[in-house]
């Protein structure tokens, strides 16, 4: 009995460690009931949005804060210089007369505590690229302009070359705090330096947690996370929160909580030392991108105000919202869809805000499964068991289907939108890029919408891959062959990578879909194999090597796998090779070996839908003229609508002058790339020609689309490795991937 | 419910008592009352969580989608029965338990027999056959995968022998490695319903036989193994039990898709259940029972026929 | 076989030393002290015998001469069947030895030791490749690091430790309740119906969890449980694996027992509390293990019935260790093996003594 006596105690000890260790079940339960209690009360109510641009036509918004009234204090910028505007909630727009020396611009603005402002007066000399910054100073404002005080630092901060004004903020004692993004200064009332941090990466956000602590956020260990100024220690400390995450951004809390952030496209307040944080709300419902965020608070009424700017049209656009909770009674009521996705794209977001504005029937908000750093298994099945109850999401996110096409359709989840296409008085099937629609039909039927998508190809030195349309492995390693032992196929690629392209390219011909037989010891698959088994199975980043640029010129990187997206990155990529280049694509056998990739917004219907009509709603709005003309920014893709990118290359032919400050008429770069590790290699393109649009053209019409299923992917990495470390031989290797394959094929039929 | 409606009418089942409860008489009417009192919970629970389940997948099964409910009758049976992967699952598995649920009997056996022979550290060898039960599968497939790696000590042990390197969960062989995995979990607990049942054989009989010096091959054939008949039964129903539950290692330790021979039932079902084909899924769960059905009344039937002498 | 008139008896012993004894293999002697090592101890024994029985002598005279001719058979004997099961017990014992002392590894000698059955292969990342897969016995150094990180540093294995414990221990407790009331049914009265319900319920237990998976979870979602613990501890409640096990232990009780109960006067209750139960002591107990096992072990049930991630238990943790961390996997295990041991420990005895009964599937 002795013996069961001192168990029995094991037993009695391991359970109170775990319960210490847990704080308790008493503890623990009602916490994780909590979140699900507040939802519920929180869909009693409502964030309405009222909006308002802050700049007019022609001024970029640079720099925008929130004042502790909700007044909006931002710096609009055009040619001539630098103003300091505020917007006030109720519309009201005003300019801050501020007296700017010659040659100064406003880097920063900042607040203190007692809700007066401070601007980061940057003087610089010189024009141009060569503007060298000469002298900082802080100069604290009241809301109307009335200049309090203004502290020089003259040169004192200016120990880095290209010094920039992230953030600024003054404290309770009157200390100034400037974040130059990889660490910060601090200030002594008087300007005096005090002490600088380096925080060795880069800094987020600085801001001050009720004026007594200054914390900034950076991307550590656990994702973003605070840490706090130690004013004593002169360094960073720790700060005690529990908050840390991948996507989002960290603001004061002003007087209401420690810290505000966004997480995802959710508003939280979370105070120090509390265990979990409070959901305010989500962005997306108020139709505000969160990505774009620049600044936001929460006003003592509860009325949230918001900041954000986008920065991908030509010049920034500044927009100001106020939030104001409504129960969900008063708002008129829109008709809401439910977008799913594991993650949220940037451009999904911005897609989904754009038709939320504009609609005033439907409204779309967005289900993210991945939501609070899950693991992709249990996204999966939620996902999952989501779609197959019938009960999923109305649009069904298509970039991030952790399944491919064919299974969703096997599934039987997926709506055919031909019909719709058809049905539709202004849109019409014929409008569009054949094979771009090609890359979601199935046995004739269109199962999703892509807005616009990117090639992904190989490119080569026209006298090393040749002029033809395709080619073939035998004639990548006759290149190979040819070329000396310490020449590059690609960049930075293991046998892993070189795998995996090759089957994204080629898969099918191993799989008879007819039949069901597949054939993976055929002999274009070994050479596949040995193909990939050329690369290195490690590479390492060098940052100090030469740049790819400089490996292309001096012939030690012979190719580029890239997925191009605009007429100027092709531009960029004759520039970069100085000699006639071939977009020649993936070696294969097939007649095409470049793959036709979403590269934005891409959706599908759940056959389940209840509001089908709404769904489609989103979709012709994809596709709409209007929205099909103006993508964001030139790097996001082909318009799938023919005319629009017509259109688009129209305009990348037409040449843009400027005049520069000797009234020389000069061209003006459609995009200016720069790469290499310290920038030193700047290209500027210029109008394309006709020649370089006709080869998108060509390369557009060419262009296959290619579903790789993940599964059968795993299973031949699983095998290749053995072949990889040596062990088996391709033989053997592609004979055991054929005796997996064949079972996983039969299984699916 | 049902059943407490059915214990209020006497009438019917009057007669097809079972032996057992002959000896009531009278207080049968009450016995069945107060059984199916004690009885309710389990079976009310047993309903809502498997009972009404399964025709839930029953359901399934001959619907074609579990979203529009079309009546399809045997379709899904007939497409899942013609499925190569299917036919490969369940002969592979079929396989597996013809092989490795008799073996888990007989070597239980003989462990237990060693056992119950005299020796040193008889208890302590008795728990160490126990402890696999308590390892983590995670440490389970974790070790089993470092030893039977290409490069691990299971073709280490070989190579001093002069034997080839044998990629073990990666051919032919993968099939061994997994009645090992299963003998290796399960024979503990066996052994230990052996040796109860062994030691419950009355010893006057052994006594007797050995006074009419029957050979030790006769006692263990005509007394022990008649008196260990219901044992070997219910160890045959556990380890088959088992059988099912060593998949979950397996899976681990190989693949969604592994090596042919080792594709058994479970994977089909883990990953038809994957790709969310519910009424395939189903289809195959209902076959599957049906077989499990035949072969549990089998062993009943053996049980009926073998046991009875014994127990009086 | 040795035949003749001496009392003894057959034991499952404890100790393990007190059948050290030197007759044959299947039957044993008891004597009071035990038989030791000498021949001596034979003879002690027989003295004592023959106190009990003093007259027969020739017998005895018999028995003395038969012991020393197979004495020396019997040794080898022995030993030969020591030798056998020490090479199980070792075959057995490695995966726990190997578990526990590689849980002392520091996580570099662990990745430097396995790298290569977890090497990643599809991120095209860095891998860590040794050569060779060692399988070591001894760590090279003693290390804490893993038990610190586990035990100290991360409370997310303690927060996942306690979620086994929250989700398991009701499981065997209310499972037993349920079962130990269900099997009386069973035992009690024994209709057409009753043994085809408890038919039902053998074929319940027998379906693979991918069969029953699915409809638990219709079941949850349709019950509003889904995402708590109720949608792993219901289903666990009313399994029939308990059921099946204490009903099979239960018909063995010897139906005079209860009839003299009934005959006396006592209601059905007292009859269950009073002599059903302490009956089944062992078997609860032993039940209770069982049941611990599998539920401390489960692995699909949390994943596909609580989406939050929070709620799992850590088992699924180390299902999923492939994925990374394998140089806590061993600690982790180890202290999750803990409760295992400890409750088996515990139980063993019973564990033994509660299927004694057990046996035969109608019984």
């Amino acid at each position: 009995m002795k013996k069961k006596g001192i168990i029995l105690w094991g037993i009695a000890c391991m359970f109170a460690y775990a319960l210490a260790g847990c704080g308790g079940e008493g503890e623990i339960s009602p916490k994780a009931e909590a979140p699900e209690e507040s939802q519920k009360e929180e869909n009693g109510f409502v964030y309405v949005a009222e909006y308002g641009e802050l700049a007019e036509d022609g001024y970029g918004v640079g720099n925008a804060v929130v004042g502790e009234d909700g007044t909006v204090f931002y710096t609009k910028v055009n040619e001539e210089g630098t103003k300091l505007a505020a917007r006030k909630m109720d519309g009201g727009k005003a300019e801050i007369p501020v007296e700017l020396g010659e040659n100064t611009t406003i880097g920063a603005i900042g607040k203190d505590t007692e809700g007066n402002l401070l601007l980061g007066l940057l003087k610089g000399s010189g024009s141009g690229a060569e503007q060298m910054t000469e002298n900082v100073s802080i100069r604290k404002i009241k809301p109307d302009g009335t200049v309090i005080e203004e502290v020089d630092t003259g040169k004192a901060l200016l120990k880095e070359q290209d010094f920039y004004m992230q953030s600024l903020l003054e404290d309770k004692e009157g200390n100034y705090f400037i974040c130059y993004g990889r660490g910060i200064y601090v200030l002594k009332p008087d300007g005096e330096p005090y002490f600088q941090v380096d925080a060795g990466t880069y800094i987020s956000n600085m801001f001050s947690i009720k004026g007594e602590k200054t914390v900034a956020a950076y991307y550590g260990d656990r994702g973003w996370e605070l840490q706090e100024v130690d004013m004593a220690g002169k360094s960073l400390k720790a700060l005690d929160s529990q908050i840390a995450f991948e996507y989002g951004t960290y603001q004061s809390g002003g007087n209401g909580a420690d810290i505000l952030y966004t997480e995802g496209t959710k508003l939280y307040t979370y105070n120090i030392g509390e265990e979990k944080p409070t959901e305010i709300l989500n962005w997306v419902d108020s139709d505000i991108d969160s990505g774009n965020l620049q600044d936001f608070a929460i006003l003592e009424d509860g009325k949230v105000v918001a900041v954000s700017i986008d920065w991908s049209s030509q010049t920034s656009k500044g927009e100001m919202a106020v939030l104001t909770k409504k129960s969900r009674s008063e708002v008129s009521e829109k008709i809401v869809l439910t977008y799913g996705t594991l993650y949220v794209p940037y451009f999904v977001k911005t897609d989904v805000v754009a038709f939320n504005k504009q609609s005033d029937k439907y409204r779309i908000e967005i289900k993210e499964y991945g939501e609070g750093d899950k693991d992709y298994e249990t996204m999966m099945n939620l996902w999952s068991a989501d779609l197959s109850s019938g009960e999923g999401p109305d649009i069904i996110d298509m970039y991030y289907c952790p399944v491919g096409l064919k299974e969703l359709v096997d599934m039987g989840v997926v709506e055919d939108l031909y019909p719709y296409l058809d049905k539709d008085g202004e849109l019409n099937r014929e409008d569009y890029i054949e094979n771009a629609m090609k890359a979601y039909e199935l046995d004739g039927k269109l199962y999703a919408i892509m807005r616009c998508f990117g090639i992904s190809t190989v490119i080569g030195k026209t006298s090393d891959v040749g002029s033809g349309a395709t080619w073939t492995l035998d004639d990548v390693f006759a290149l190979m062959d040819g070329k000396g032992s310490g020449v590059e196929l690609f960049e930075y690629t293991t046998k892993y990578n070189a795998l995996q392209m090759m089957m994204q390219t080629n898969e099918d011909l191993f799989v008879d879909e007819e039949s069901g037989e597949c054939n993976f010891e055929d002999e274009e698959f070994i050479k596949i194999l040995e193909f990939a088994n050329r690369f290195p199975s490690e590479v390492e980043y060098d940052p100090n090597g030469p740049s790819q640029m400089e490996k292309i010129r001096s012939g030690e990187l012979l190719l580029l796998k890239e997925s191009v997206t605009s007429v100027q990155q092709y531009q960029l990529y004759e520039y970069k090779f100085g000699e006639p280049v071939n977009l020649i694509g993936y070696p294969t056998t097939k007649t095409s070996g470049t793959m036709i990739e979403p590269n934005g917004t891409t959706a599908a219907m759940n056959v389940n839908s209840k509001n089908k009509e709404g769904v489609w709603e989103f979709f012709r709005f994809l596709l709409e003229e209007e929205r099909q003309e103006n993508l964001q920014s030139a790097n996001a893709g082909f318009p799938v609508m023919r005319s629009a990118l017509e259109k688009q290359f129209e305009k990348d032919m037409q040449a843009e002058y400027y005049e520069d400050v000797d009234g020389e008429k000069k061209e003006k770069p459609k995009g200016t790339w720069t790469s290499g590790s310290k920038g030193e290699v700047t290209v500027d393109v210029y109008a394309a020609t006709k020649e370089q649009t006709d080869k998108m053209w060509e390369m557009i019409e060419m262009a296959e689309n290619h579903h790789i299923d993940s599964q059968m992917l795993e299973i031949i990495m699983d095998e290749a490795q053995s072949f990889f470390d040596g062990q088996k031989s391709a033989q053997e290797v592609a004979a055991l991937i054929q005796n997996r394959m064949q079972i996983y094929i039969n299984e699916k039929r | 419910m049902k059943i407490m409606k059915f214990a209020g009418k006497p009438g019917k089942l009057w007669k097809e008592k079972s032996e057992k409860s002959k000896r009531f008489t009278k207080r049968d009417a009450r016995g069945r009352k107060v059984s199916s009192v004690f009885l309710s919970p389990s079976v009310l629970g047993v309903l809502v969580f498997f009972v009404i389940p399964f025709f839930v997948v029953f359901f399934y099964s001959v619907v074609d989608n579990p979203i529009s409910h079309q009546f399809v009758f045997l379709d899904n049976f007939k497409t899942v029965f013609q499925n190569a992967a299917f036919r490969q699952a369940a002969s592979n598995t079929m396989k597996f338990s013809v092989i490795a649920v008799p073996l888990a009997v007989v070597l239980s056996l003989g462990l237990a027999m060693l056992l119950d022979s005299k020796m040193p550290f008889k208890s302590q060898f008795r728990t160490f056959f126990l402890t696999p039960m308590m390892v983590p599968i995670a440490s389970i497939v974790l070790i089993w995968q470092v030893l039977f790696h290409y490069n691990g000590m299971v073709n280490d042990i070989t190579a001093l022998f002069g034997a080839g390197k044998v990629d073990w969960l990666k051919s032919e062989h993968a099939q061994v490695v997994i009645i090992v995995l299963f003998l290796w979990k399960n024979l503990g607990y066996n052994m230990i319903l052996f040796m109860a049942a062994l030691s419950s054989i009355p010893k006057d009989i052994l006594e007797v036989a050995v006074l009419e010096s029957a050979k030790p091959w006769q006692i263990f054939l005509f007394i022990k193994i008649r008196y260990l008949s219901s044992t070997l039964l219910f160890v045959t129903i556990m380890s088959l039990i088992n059988s099912f539950k060593v998949f979950r290692e397996i899976y681990l330790l190989t693949d969604d898709y592994p090596y042919p021979t080792v594709y058994m039932m479970q994977h089909f079902m883990n990953n038809t259940f994957g790709n969310l084909d519910y009424q395939r899924l189903s289809a195959a769960a209902i076959m599957m029972s049906i077989v499990m059905v035949v072969i549990i009344g089998i062993l009943f039937l053996a049980e009926n026929h073998f046991g009875r002498d014994v127990e009086g | 076989m040795m035949g003749n008139g001496i009392d003894r008896e057959i034991i499952i012993s404890d100790s393990g030393e007190e059948d050290l004894g030197k007759t044959d293999e299947t039957l044993q002697r008891k004597t009071d002290e035990g038989l030791q090592e000498k021949p001596e101890g034979i003879f002690s024994g027989q003295e004592k015998v023959k106190k009990k029985k003093p007259g027969i002598n020739a017998e005895e005279r018999a028995y003395r001469w038969m012991v020393r001719r197979k004495k020396g058979r019997q040794f080898v004997k022995k030993w030969l069947a020591t030798a056998i099961a020490a090479f199980f017990a070792i075959l057995f014992l490695m995966p726990i030895v190997l578990t526990i002392t590689n849980s002392f590894m520091s996580s570099s000698e662990i990745s430097s030791n396995y790298g290569q059955v977890f090497a990643t292969n599809d991120t095209g990342g860095k891998t860590y490749i040794s050569e060779k897969v060692n399988l070591k016995f001894i760590p090279d150094m003693v290390s804490f690091s893993q038990y610190i990180t586990v035990l100290l540093k991360s409370p997310d294995y303690l927060f996942k430790f306690w979620n086994s414990v929250i989700l398991v221990v009701p499981i065997v407790f209310f499972q037993l309740l349920v079962a130990v009331l269900a099997s009386y049914g069973f035992t009690r009265y024994r209709g057409r119906l009753k043994e085809m319900i408890f038919f039902i319920y053998i074929i319940l237990m027998l379906m693979p969890y991918q069969v029953t998976l699915v409809p638990n979870y219709l079941v949850s979602n349709w019950l509003h449980i889904l995402d708590t613990r109720w949608a792993i501890w219901l289903p666990g409640i009313f399994s029939p694996f308990a059921v099946y096990l204490l009903t099979k232990f239960m018909r063995r009780i010897p139906i005079s027992v209860i009839e003299a109960a009934q005959i006396d006067g006592a209601g059905e209750w007292q009859i269950f509390r009073r002599i059903c139960l302490p009956l089944c002591k062992g078997c609860l107990c032993s039940v209770a293990i069982l049941i611990f096992i599998d539920y401390w072990n489960m692995v699909e049930q949390p994943l596909i019935l609580l989406s939050e991630d929070t709620m799992h238990p850590l088992s699924v943790f180390l299902s999923k260790i492939k994925n990374g961390e394998i140089g806590l996997a061993f600690a982790v295990a180890t202290i999750y093996m803990v409760p295992t041991l400890l409750v088996f420990l515990y139980g063993e005895d019973y564990l033994v003594e509660g299927i004694t009964y057990q046996g035969g599937i109608k019984g």
